[in-house]
């Protein structure tokens, strides 16, 4: 299907582009080098999903490109049987003042269909992309919603061999997402290829059958959905940690008065939550997967002695819903501090949520009551997402583990 | 690409220009009608020099200027056009895998169409003006062929330098405003020293000007040979362009 065989791509950067005429006359270089892509090699079976995931600039728009053909490679070469389709970027290759039936035969064309081919499938494009009446309407009229509707009708009923599947399918509806992805579902059946980049990692889980990360030009790593997120995820928290190394003795801190100064923490101060983080077990960040076990950890500081101490904890989920409180009472393990004495303490559980993000309050108070004696509040102190499932799929907020039994009749 | 996405190119091209009006493409024959009767009313029935040797009398000189000026505007926006192709086209070229020069060859297709629509119409007035109507006018399209051919040479060339020299844009304004007035089309070539009328031999637009000139001012058969030469020339020409267009299709498409 897809053959990519080594292939590397080098950007010359100008800094003006009379440089390219200076250079050419004058044989002396005048430009800087830029590695997009280094030696990337994979293959792509007919019926096989690969992803592809990285942090921005890393190479993925690149990386299409070139397996598109719409730059060329330094090095290597790519081969390819059959047509392959991307989903134009929002109006691209639309007319804005023509109608979505007269752009369907130009864009079509541009896929590469035949007159006769979008004669064909004309109707269906149609009815697919669920335009109805405003299908006579200029394309300007349109939302953006409805041109990615169009655009991703004529490009699945181009019958590629490929089918190359970027952001632009985070336009559109709920309902006309979830079509999109049983028709691509649905095509990959079929025995077409997909190519698919997304920064949605549940998606990815979803969709991919492997997936690859890019780092820098280069696959850093390659294999399941799983473990490239967990990876990729990884690669984030990561660069994150050697962004709060260069700046490492304020940053400690940094976080919790930052939410002092915009009034989002108080309380009398004796015991104080002085740094606070999520960690999965398996991703190694805030990102995790649903039924992940991840640690909550906080680390306190009193400047005087006192017990019982109680510290607790509330998840929200981004609507401000209260989803799950605990605390060091509730669960039988009152603190006690000397003065002076600086403790880490992880709250650690099985993050059984939906897919999401949320956010975690954190306070410090006497006992079970954070109303008489409340040394340290701090609203939203942490975010942590939900991404991807560690089991079998399922719908709404909440992990409840189910289990099939079959307590009467014919076992189907 | 295929030339069922080509004449897409042609139609988008066209529809580009004229969808969203009342009038729509009616506005492509409207311009150059009007613009076709004020030079022929105006510079040549009232305020313009007498041409000896014509059929249209009076009117003589307008004859002269718009048959010289028609093809010229084809000619230079077909240059001008090109040179920009690739950046004005880079929101698909940068998508969709389309051979570069079929993208640039919609420009002068777009342009012959446009050319010959409104050559069509002049036509028509011509003869309402007492031109008489011969064989020549049945080389017109070879005539269009031919200049089209070398504009497309030409603009291929701007478009290639285009993406080692910005400028290039700026300068093919200047350097076919230029041109234009080395072109014997607003004056006659007996009515210029005679330096100026020995460097005609060397002019591309000269060569096909002429011709035009032939058929619609003096009533007269275009030189055959000449217009061989130019197809002959500017098919080769194109060929070289087309060449070199792929040696840099790299460069090219970094550039976008």
């Amino acid at each position: 299907m897809i053959r990519v065989e080594h292939v590397s791509k080098q950007y010359r950067i100008y800094r003006r582009h009379s440089d390219r005429l200076r250079e050419l006359l004058l044989r002396q270089p005048l430009h800087d080098v830029k590695v997009a892509i280094r030696d990337v090699d994979f293959t792509l079976e007919a019926g096989q999903v690969l992803g592809i995931i990285g942090r921005n600039g890393a190479g993925k728009s690149t990386l299409l490109k070139l397996v598109m053909g719409v730059i060329l490679p330094d090095q290597g070469a790519i081969r390819l049987s059959g047509r392959i389709t991307g989903l134009l970027e929002l109006g691209t290759g639309f007319n804005p003042e023509l109608s979505g039936y007269e752009n369907i035969a130009f864009n079509a064309a541009l896929l590469g269909m035949t007159p006769d081919e979008v004669a064909q499938q004309r109707q269906a494009i149609i009815d697919f992309s669920e335009l109805g009446q405003a299908i006579d309407y200029p394309v300007r009229t349109y939302s953006s919603g409805m041109t990615m509707r169009l655009a991703f009708s004529i490009a699945i009923h181009a019958n590629p061999a490929c089918l190359v599947v970027d952001e632009a399918l985070a336009v559109g509806d709920a309902h006309f997402q979830q079509k999109c992805m049983s028709r691509i579902k649905q095509f990959r059946a079929d025995g077409g290829a997909i190519l698919f980049v997304s920064h949605d990692m549940n998606a990815v889980k979803v969709l991919c059958d492997q997936v690859m990360v890019l780092e820098q030009g280069g696959v850093v790593f390659s294999g399941t959905p799983d473990e490239a997120v967990n990876y990729y995820y990884r690669l984030i928290a990561d660069m994150e940690d050697d962004a709060m190394a260069l700046e490492a003795p304020a940053s400690e801190i940094s976080a919790i008065t930052a939410r002092e100064q915009t009034g989002n923490s108080y309380g009398s101060g004796e015991v104080r939550i002085h740094g606070a983080r999520v960690v999965g077990q398996n991703s190694g960040s805030e990102i995790l997967a649903s039924g992940e076990t991840a640690d909550f950890i906080f680390d306190l500081a009193a400047t005087a002695a006192l017990e019982p101490v109680t510290l607790g904890i509330m998840i929200r989920d981004r609507l401000g819903q209260d989803i799950f409180g605990t605390n060091t009472y509730f669960l039988g393990r009152p603190l006690s501090f000397a003065a002076g004495e600086r403790v880490s303490i992880a709250i650690r559980m099985a993050v059984n949520l939906g897919p999401g993000l949320y956010t975690v309050t954190a306070a410090l108070h006497e006992k079970d009551n954070h109303i008489t004696g409340c040394y340290h509040w701090c609203d939203n102190l942490l975010q942590f997402e939900v991404a991807g499932y560690s089991g079998p799929h399922f719908d709404g907020l909440c992990r409840l583990v189910p289990s099939l039994h079959v307590v009467s009749g014919p076992v189907a | 690409m295929n030339l069922a996405l080509l004449w897409h190119f042609v139609k988008q091209d066209f529809s580009n220009r004229y969808s969203g009006v009342a009038l729509g493409r009616g506005w492509l024959l409207i311009t150059p009608l009007l613009q076709i009767l004020i030079f022929v009313v105006v510079f040549g029935g009232l305020i313009g020099p007498r041409l000896p040797e014509t059929h249209a009398g009076a009117y003589g000189y307008g004859i002269y200027l718009v048959s010289g000026v028609l093809p010229w505007t084809a000619f230079a926006s077909t240059i001008s056009r090109l040179t920009t192709v690739f950046f004005d086209k880079r929101g698909i070229l940068s998508k969709v895998p389309l051979s570069l020069s079929m993208v640039a060859l919609h420009i002068p297709l777009v342009e012959a169409i446009t050319l010959a629509a409104t050559l069509a119409l002049f036509s028509l007035l011509a003869l309402a003006f007492s031109v008489p109507l011969h064989a020549g006018f049945l080389a017109l399209p070879l005539l269009i062929l031919c200049q089209q051919l070398m504009a497309f040479a030409l603009g291929l060339f701007g478009a290639i330098l285009m993406v080692f020299l910005r400028d290039i844009r700026e300068m093919v304004g200047v350097v076919t405003m230029l041109w234009f007035w080395m072109v014997p089309i607003v004056y006659t070539i007996d009515s210029v020293p005679h330096f100026m009328q020995a460097i005609q031999t060397y002019n591309p637009a000269w060569w096909f000007v002429r011709e035009y000139h032939q058929i619609f001012v003096y009533g007269a058969a275009p030189d055959l040979g000449n217009i061989a030469l130019m197809l002959a020339g500017g098919a080769a020409a194109s060929g070289v362009m087309v060449r070199l267009l792929s040696y840099c299709e790299h460069q090219i498409r970094d550039a976008l």
